[in-house]
C-alpha cells in the first residue's frame, strides 16, 4: 500500500476522473491556492475566505477520486496475488481524494461531524499520508470535539466514544493517548449494563431489531479499536490482521444487514485504515530483528511516541532493501524530514548485531561539530537504554590523550560501539589504526559535501580509504537531492549487486507543501516615503506550488526605513523574515557577518522586548552574558526572540540559539549560509538576500543542491502545511528565475572537477608540478599514506593504481567519454609523486601521523630546525608553553609556514605581529581570560566588531588550526617518546585540548569534553580531581562523565563562579543541554 | 408480473415538481400481493440467519443476553413493510426505475434517526441514466395530509433533505459506488455517475405515500408548491400517492403472509 507517482497519473485516465472534464485542472488550482491561503494567508494576501463554489468544486473532486479509490477498495480489504492492480489504484484514488477532501470545511453537527473527521482520517490512511493527517489535526484541533448529553441514545453513545478512541488512533499524541483506549472500551462495556435495555426496548419491535443490529456493528467496531490500539503499542498478538478482519466484516455484515448505508461504509474505510496502520507500525520491522532491535521499538513507541514509519522510511525498509544484509554500500536519496537518522539507527542495530562476537564498531560521520553534538545526543538518548555505547570524538582535528585512551579501550567503561566524529578527525584514525576493533559500518551524513570545494576530496579520499582498508565496513550515505546515486553506491559497494540506492524518485511523499519564490519592495503613497513587499511564486523542479500573479506581504513600511533605503537586499529579507514570524520561526540568511548583525538589528528595531521571555531565552542570554559579556546587544535581541548564527560565535552559543529555534522559541534567526550544514531541523519560511556565498575572497553562486538543502528546512512536517522560501529579487530577477529552475544534478567527484578543469586550462601535462599546489594536499596525503605502509617504492609503485581504483574519481575518469586519458595523466603524475616521496620517508611516515602533508611536514622540520632556541622536552609543559617564554610563539612561527595551517591562521593582526598576537591570545584563552576581555585586549572596534573577531580568532585559528599544528609540532620535535613516562607523555599530549578547549588543566579539559562550560571548568576540574578515588590512574572521559552526572544543583551553586550570570542549577541546565539531555 | 396501472386520481405541479395521485382496487391489490410484492417481501434464500451474527458477539467481549432476546423473537413482515414493496414496484414498472439497494435481505429500517433514503437506485431516459432516490411512508391515519408527511423523519423532511442537502446525496452515491464494484449494473452506475458528478442536482427524487383512504389532492398539494421553490430545474421531483381500497393496509401483511404459506407464484 506505497504510493508511487505512477498510479497517481495512471488513476488520471479513470472514468470517474475522465468525467470531471475541465473542473479538473480548476479544482487543483483552486485546491492549491487554498492550501496556501490556509497556512500563510494572514501574511500574504490572497484573497478572502473560500467561497461555497470552491467547496463545491473541490467536494466533486474529491468523490471522482473516491470512486477511484472504492473500485479497488475490496483489493485492499482482501489483498490476493491477483489483485495487485486494484490495491494500487485503491491507495492512488486514497491519495488524491484526501488531497482535497481535507480542504474542506468541517461540519458542526455532531454525526455528520463524526462521520466527515473518520472519513477524511481512513482516505489519509489509505492513501497512506499520515504525516499530513497528523497536521490537519493540528490545523484543526479546536473543531474536532464532539461531547456527550445527558439524554442521548446508547448507540450514538458508543460512537462519540469510539469517535474519541479512533482521534487518539489518528493522531498518536503520545503513548498515553493510546494506552487508555483499553480502559475507555472496557468502560463502555460496563456502561452497556445501564444504557443498552433503553436502546433496545423504546419503540417498534422492527426498531428494537434495527437496533440491536446496529448495536452488534458497534460492538464489534469496538472490539476491534482496541486490538488496533494494543498492537500499535505492543506489537500484539500476532495475528492482529486476521482478529481485525473478523471484526470488521462481522461489523460491516451487520450494518447492511439492518440498511445501516453510514456504518456500513465507515466500518470499510477504518478496516482499510486499520490494515495500514498494521503494515506501517514500527513493530513491523521487531519481527525479524534481534532482540536490540525489538528494545529499540518498544523504547521509541514508549518514550517517543514513534509508532509508525513515513512513507520514505517504509519504502526504504520494505521495498528498496535498506536492510538487506547482502548490500554492503547503501546511498539513501531522501529530503530533510524524511526520517533518514531512524533509517541510520535501524542499519546501526543491524551492523552491530552482526559483528557482535568481534566488537565490531560503527562510524557516523558528520560535516560539522555541531551536527556531531546533534546527532551524538540522539543517538545516546536512543541506545544508551540497549547498553549501547556512543562517544563523540571533538571537532579538533588531532586525537588528544583522552581520546586516544578510548579509542584503545582503555578506562573502566566498556569500549565504544558508535563513534560520531567529522571526516577529517576519522581520517586521522583510520590512518593510525587507533582501533584494532573491525569497523562494522560507515554512515557519512549530509554525503553530497563529497563535491564540495574545499573539503570534497578530503571526504571522498577518506570512504577510499576505508574501502581499502577496513574490509569488513559496510557504508551507509545519507543525503538529499542527488540524481544517479546508484554511481555512489556501486563504487563503495564490493560488487554490482551489493549496491542499493535508496531513492524517493517514484514517491509523491513530501514532508509539507512549498512555494519558492521572489519578493521585492514596491511604492506606497498611502505613507510618507512608503513600500510594501510583493511576493510571487516560481516554477522549480522539485514539485512545489506555484501560484498566479504577485502578493503583497505584510502592511504597508513592516520597518520604519524609508523606501530609498529599502533597496538593500539583506533589509528587505529581514523585512520578509518578520512578516513571516507570525506564523512561525523564519531564517534569515545573508552572505556576510556584517549584514547578519545589521538585518538582526533592523529587525530589533521594529519587533519589542517579548512580553512573556521563555525560560529557554532567559537561560541562554544568561549563559551569553557569563561566558561573552554582559552587554553584548545579541542578549537584547534574543529576548525580542531575534537569534543570530555565524563563524564569528562560539559553538557552544551556536549550539544554544540553534537549540532555541529548534525548540520554535524565536521568531527569526539571522544566520549566515553555514547555517544550512549546522542544522537539523526545519524551520517555517527561509530567506535569502542572494544566492552568492563567499568563497574565500570571491564569491559564488550557491549550487543548486545546497540550495534546495537550505530550502529544503522551510516547512516543519507536523504543523506547517505551506514551508516558504524567498530570494530577494535584486536587479536581476530573470536569473534567480532560471537558477530555482535547475536541477540539482549527479554528484561529482571533486577530483573529476580539478582533472576537468587542468584538461581545460591545457595543463594535463603539468600535473606533476600543479600537484604539489594547495588543493591537491588531501590527495598527496592519500598517496603519503599509502608509502608509510608499504615503506618500498617497488611495492608503492604496483599497488598505486589499485590505490587510484579505490577512489570514485578515478573510476568516473577511466570511464569517461573521451577515454581515459586523464586517468592516465592522474596515474603517471601519482607515480611521479611517490618517486619523490622514497627520498623521504620519515617525513611520509610524519604526515600520516600529524595529517599534515609531507611537504607540510618538511617545512615545519625546517622550520623547527631554525628556531634559535631548540626545544627540549619540558619547553612541552603548559606551565612553559602558556607561561611567559617565546617558545609558543615561535610554534605558531613554523605553522604559518605550513601551507594547511596558514590560511587559517594569517587573517589575525597586522604583518609581522601574526605569530606574538597568537601567542599572546592562546595564553590569555587557555588562562582563563573571558572573550570579551580578550576583544577589548586585542581587536579593535566597537564591542560587536571586537567580540566578533575575537570568537573569529578563537574558534577558526586557535581551535582549528593551533591545536592541530601544537600537535603535529610536537610529534615532529624530537623528542623521544618512548623515553617519557605516561603523565609526561600524557602531559604533552594533552596541551592542544587545553587550546581547544580554553583551560589549562587535565581535569578541566574533561569536564570540557563533557559540555561543561568553560567559565565552570576549572572549579569543577579541582573538584574532580579532588573526588577521585585513585589518584594513581589517569582520569577519563566517561568517568568524568559519571562525575557529573552524580552532581546535585547545590553543587553546582556552590563550585560556580561567584561574578556569574548564571545560578548553579542554570549551570546545571545548560550544561544539560550542551550535553544532549532534555531539560 | 406487473403492478397494474391504476386509476389516475389527480394530477399537479409544474417543471420540476409534480404530484399524482393513483387508485387501486382490491382486485388489483390482491393480484399484486399474491405476486411480485411477495418476491421483494421475502428474501428468496429465507431470512437471514442471524445466529452465526449473534455468536461472533462473543468474542466482542460485550455482553449479548438482550441482543439474543430482542432478534430471536419471532418475527412478521410488517404492514409498512407491504406498503414499501409496492412503491418499489410501481416505480420499477411504472417510472422506469431500477432499485438495486436494498437488496432483498429483509431487516429494514423505517422511521430511525438515520438519514439517506428508502430506495437508491436508477432512472434511464432514452441512453441517460440518472441517479434516483425514493422515499416510501406507509399511514392508515384518515388526516389529508397524514401526520406521516410531518416531523423529523417525515415524508417533508426527508425530501427536502434529498433536495438541499448534498453530503446526503453523496453519501448515497458513494454508497450505492461501494455495491456497484461487481454488480451487474455496473454500467448503468458509471452513466448515472458522469451525470451526477458534471452536476449533482441532475438527480430524480420520489415522494411516495400509501394510504387507505378515498384519494384527495390536499395530501400533495402543498408539499408539490413548497418543493418546487428553490427548486434547480435540473433536479426532477415527484410525489405518488397511492391509494389502497379503504382500511386494507392493516392487513396487507397477513394477505402476503398467506401467498408465502401457499407458495409465491
Amino acid at each position: 500500500m506505497i504510493v508511487n507517482t505512477d498510479s497517481l497519473e495512471q488513476i488520471d485516465n479513470h472514468w470517474a476522473v475522465m468525467a470531471l472534464d475541465s473542473e479538473l485542472q480548476k479544482g487543483q488550482k483552486i485546491a492549491e491556492n487554498l492550501i496556501v491561503k490556509n497556512a500563510v494567508g494572514n501574511q500574504i494576501y490572497l484573497g478572502g475566505e473560500s467561497s461555497q463554489y470552491e467547496q463545491e468544486v473541490i467536494n466533486r473532486l474529491s468523490m471522482a477520486y473516491e470512486m477511484v479509490a472504492i473500485e479497488g477498495l475490496n483489493a485492499v480489504l482482501r489483498p490476493t496475488s491477483s489483485n495487485d492492480e486494484l490495491l494500487k489504484q485503491c491507495t492512488a484514488g486514497c491519495w488524491k481524494a484526501f488531497e482535497f477532501r481535507r480542504l474542506m470545511h468541517i461540519p458542526t453537527e455532531k454525526t455528520d461531524k463524526i462521520l466527515h473527521i473518520l472519513h477524511v482520517s481512513a482516505l489519509a490512511y489509505c492513501g497512506d499520508r499520515w504525516s499530513d493527517l497528523r497536521r490537519w489535526y493540528y490545523e484543526n484541533n479546536e473543531f474536532t470535539n464532539v461531547g456527550i448529553d445527558q439524554d442521548m441514545t446508547w448507540d450514538m453513545r458508543l460512537l462519540i466514544t469510539l469517535y474519541e478512541c479512533w482521534l487518539r488512533l489518528f493522531r498518536k499524541n503520545g503513548w498515553k493517548d493510546l494506552n487508555d483506549i483499553s480502559s475507555i472500551i472496557g468502560k463502555l462495556r460496563e456502561d452497556q449494563k445501564t444504557f443498552e435495555s433503553g436502546a433496545l426496548n423504546n419503540s417498534s419491535q422492527t426498531h428494537g431489531r434495527v437496533m440491536a443490529l446496529r448495536l452488534i456493528g458497534l460492538y464489534h467496531w469496538a472490539k476491534a479499536t482496541e486490538l488496533l490500539a494494543l498492537y500499535m503499542l505492543q506489537g500484539e498478538p500476532n495475528d492482529i490482521t486476521t482478529q481485525l478482519d473478523k471484526h470488521f466484516e462481522s461489523g460491516v455484515e451487520a450494518a447492511n444487514i439492518s440498511k445501516d448505508s453510514q456504518l456500513e461504509v465507515l466500518l470499510r474505510w477504518l478496516h482499510a485504515a486499520s490494515k495500514q496502520m498494521v503494515s506501517g507500525s514500527l513493530w513491523s520491522l521487531a519481527r525479524a530483528g534481534n532482540s536490540r532491535v525489538t528494545q529499540f521499538v518498544k523504547n521509541a513507541i514508549s518514550n517517543q511516541a514513534l509508532f509508525e514509519l513515513l512513507p520514505p522510511q517504509r519504502i526504504a525498509i520494505q521495498e528498496q532493501g535498506l536492510l538487506d544484509p547482502a548490500a554492503t554500500a547503501v546511498v539513501v536519496e531522501m529530503p530533510t524530514s524524511g526520517g533518514k537518522t531512524l533509517l541510520a539507527q535501524f542499519k546501526i542495530l543491524q551492523a552491530l548485531n552482526q559483528f557482535n562476537s568481534e566488537s565490531g564498531w560503527v562510524a557516523y560521520v558528520t560535516p560539522t561539530r555541531a551536527l556531531t553534538s546533534q546527532i551524538t545526543r540522539r543517538l545516546r538518548r536512543d541506545f544508551s537504554p540497549l547498553g549501547i555505547q556512543v562517544e563523540q570524538l571533538t571537532g579538533a582535528i588531532e586525537v588528544d590523550a583522552f581520546e586516544e585512551d578510548m579509542l584503545l579501550g582503555l578506562g573502566s567503561e566498556r569500549p565504544f560501539d558508535v563513534l560520531v566524529a567529522t571526516p577529517e578527525k576519522l581520517q586521522l584514525i583510520i590512518r593510525n589504526n587507533k582501533i584494532s576493533r573491525p569497523l562494522a559500518l560507515v554512515i557519512m551524513d549530509e554525503a553530497h559535501n563529497i563535491e564540495d570545494e574545499t573539503r570534497g576530496l578530503r571526504i571522498e579520499l577518506l570512504l577510499a580509504s576505508i574501502k581499502r582498508e577496513c574490509k569488513s565496513a559496510n557504508f551507509l550515505l545519507l543525503m538529499p537531492y542527488v540524481e544517479k546515486a546508484e554511481i555512489l553506491a556501486r563504487w563503495l559497494a564490493h560488487d554490482v549487486n551489493a549496491a542499493r540506492t535508496i531513492s524517493l524518485g517514484s514517491s509523491p511523499w513530501k514532508p509539507n507543501e512549498r512555494i519558492v519564490g521572489m519578493y521585492h519592495t514596491v511604492p506606497d503613497d498611502s505613507v510618507r516615503a512608503g513600500w510594501r513587499l510583493k511576493y510571487r511564486t516560481l516554477v522549480t523542479s522539485p514539485k512545489t506550488i506555484h501560484l498566479d500573479g504577485e502578493h503583497y506581504v505584510g502592511e504597508v513600511k513592516p520597518f520604519k526605513i524609508p523606501k530609498s533605503k529599502m533597496t538593500s537586499l539583506s533589509l528587505q529579507t529581514a523585512a520578509m523574515a518578520t512578516i513571516m514570524s507570525g506564523r512561525g520561526t523564519s531564517i534569515a540568511v545573508a552572505n556576510n557577518i556584517n549584514s547578519v548583525w545589521n538585518m538582526a538589528r533592523k529587525i530589533c528595531e521594529t519587533l519589542p522586548i517579548l512580553s512573556q521571555i521563555p525560560e529557554e531565552i532567559e537561560l541562554v542570554c544568561k549563559f551569553i552574558q557569563t561566558e561573552v559579556s554582559a552587554d553584548f546587544e545579541l542578549v537584547d535581541m534574543l529576548s525580542r526572540g531575534v537569534g543570530v548564527h555565524h563563524a564569528g560565535l562560539s559553538d557552544e552559543i551556536r549550539s544554544c540559539i540553534e537549540w532555541l529555534a529548534e525548540e520554535g522559541k524565536l521568531l527569526v534567526l539571522c544566520a549566515t549560509s553555514t547555517i544550512a550544514q549546522g542544522i537539523n531541523f526545519p524551520v517555517s519560511s527561509v530567506f535569502l538576500a542572494s544566492r552568492f556565498v563567499p568563497l574565500g575572497r570571491r564569491s559564488k553562486e550557491m549550487s543548486p543542491r545546497d540550495f534546495w538543502n537550505l530550502a529544503g528546512r522551510a516547512g516543519r512536517m507536523g504543523q506547517d502545511s505551506v514551508g516558504v522560501v524567498g530570494i530577494a529579487a535584486g536587479d536581476k530577477p530573470a536569473d534567480i528565475v532560471n537558477y530555482v529552475s535547475r536541477a540539482t544534478g549527479e554528484i561529482v567527484s571533486q577530483l573529476v572537477t580539478m582533472m576537468n578543469d587542468l584538461e581545460e586550462a591545457g595543463k594535463l601535462n603539468q600535473l606533476s608540478m600543479i600537484i604539489q599546489d594547495e588543493q591537491w594536499e588531501d590527495f598527496r596525503c592519500f598517496i603519503a599514506h599509502l608509502w608509510n605502509e608499504k615503506k618500498n617504492l617497488e611495492l608503492v609503485l604496483a599497488e598505486t593504481e589499485q590505490l587510484l581504483r579505490n577512489t570514485l574519481g578515478y573510476e568516473v575518469l577511466r570511464s569517461s567519454a573521451d577515454g581515459d586519458k586523464k586517468a592516465r595523466y592522474l596515474l603517471e603524475a601519482t607515480k611521479d609523486y611517490a618517486k619523490k616521496l622514497s627520498s623521504n620517508p620519515g617525513n611520509t611516515a610524519l604526515a600520516d601521523m600529524t595529517g599534515f602533508s609531507p611537504e607540510g611536514v618538511g617545512r615545519a622540520l625546517a622550520g623547527m630546525n631554525q628556531l634559535e632556541n631548540k626545544l627540549t622536552a619540558s619547553d612541552w609543559s603548559p606551565e612553559s608553553l602558556f607561561g611567559t617564554g617565546t617558545a609558543l610563539a615561535d610554534l605558531y612561527g613554523i605553522m604559518l609556514r605550513v601551507p594547511q595551517l596558514a590560511n587559517s591562521l594569517e587573517d589575525i593582526g597586522g604583518e609581522g605581529q601574526e605569530k606574538k598576537l597568537l601567542a599572546e591570545i592562546t595564553h590569555a584563552w587557555t588562562n582563563g581570560m573571558s572573550i570579551k576581555d580578550i576583544a577589548i585586549q586585542f581587536f579593535k572596534g566597537d564591542q560587536t566588531s571586537s567580540i566578533t573577531e575575537a570568537c573569529r580568532a578563537i574558534y577558526r585559528n586557535l581551535v582549528n588550526a593551533g591545536t592541530w599544528g601544537i600537535s603535529a609540532l610536537s610529534r615532529m620535535s624530537g623528542i623521544d617518546f618512548e623515553t617519557l613516562s605516561e603523565a609526561e607523555k600524557r602531559k604533552i599530549n594533552v596541551i592542544p585540548a587545553m587550546i581547544y578547549h580554553g583551560v589549562s588543566t587535565e581535569e578541566a579539559v574533561l569536564m570540557r569534553m563533557n559540555s561543561v562550560p568553560r567559565s565552570m571548568a576549572e572549579n569543577l576540574g579541582k573538584e574532580f580531581r579532588g573526588n577521585m578515588k585513585t589518584k594513581e590512574k589517569a582520569p577519563d572521559v566517561s568517568e568524568a562523565r559519571k562525575f557529573l552526572q552524580r552532581l546535585e544543583e547545590s553543587d553546582w551553586e556552590k563550585l560556580r563562579p561567584k561574578e556569574s550570570y548564571l545560578s548553579g542549577k542554570e549551570y546545571k541546565n545548560v550544561w544539560e543541554l550542551l550535553s544532549g539531555g532534555e531539560i | 408480473m406487473t403492478l397494474p396501472i391504476g386509476k389516475n386520481e389527480y394530477l399537479m405541479g409544474s417543471t420540476p415538481v409534480f404530484g399524482y395521485g393513483v387508485s387501486y382496487s382490491e382486485l388489483e391489490l390482491d393480484v399484486a400481493l399474491s405476486g411480485p410484492v411477495a418476491e421483494i417481501v421475502f428474501d428468496i434464500e429465507g431470512t437471514a440467519d442471524l445466529t452465526d451474527l449473534l455468536d461472533s458477539v462473543i468474542d466482542t467481549d460485550f455482553d449479548r443476553n438482550e441482543l439474543k432476546r430482542v432478534l430471536e423473537s419471532e418475527k412478521k413482515p410488517e404492514n409498512w413493510r407491504v406498503g414499501e414493496a409496492l412503491a418499489e414496484l410501481f416505480l420499477t414498472c411504472h417510472k422506469a426505475c431500477c432499485f438495486p439497494w436494498p437488496d432483498g435481505r429483509d431487516e429494514r429500517k423505517s422511521g430511525s434517526s438515520l438519514p439517506g433514503a428508502d430506495l437508491v437506485g436508477f432512472k434511464e431516459i432514452n441512453d441517460d441514466a440518472f441517479f434516483t432516490f425514493g422515499e416510501v411512508k406507509t399511514s392508515t391515519e384518515s388526516g389529508y395530509p397524514p401526520g406521516a408527511m410531518y416531523g423529523r423523519t417525515g415524508l417533508k423532511q426527508q425530501l427536502e433533505d434529498l433536495r438541499d442537502k448534498v453530503g446526503i446525496r453523496d453519501d448515497l452515491v458513494r454508497y450505492l459506488g461501494h455495491r456497484a464494484v461487481t454488480a451487474s449494473w455496473k454500467d448503468l452506475y458509471i452513466r448515472a455517475f458522469k451525470k451526477y458528478i458534471s452536476n449533482n442536482k441532475s438527480v430524480h427524487l420520489f415522494g411516495l405515500l400509501v394510504r387507505d383512504v378515498k384519494p384527495h389532492e390536499d395530501d400533495l398539494r402543498v408539499r408539490v408548491l413548497s418543493l418546487g421553490k428553490d427548486c434547480s430545474n435540473e433536479m426532477s421531483i415527484e410525489l405518488h400517492a397511492l391509494y389502497l381500497p379503504e382500511e386494507s393496509i392493516s392487513k396487507l401483511s397477513e394477505k402476503v403472509m398467506a401467498t408465502k404459506r401457499e407458495g409465491a407464484k
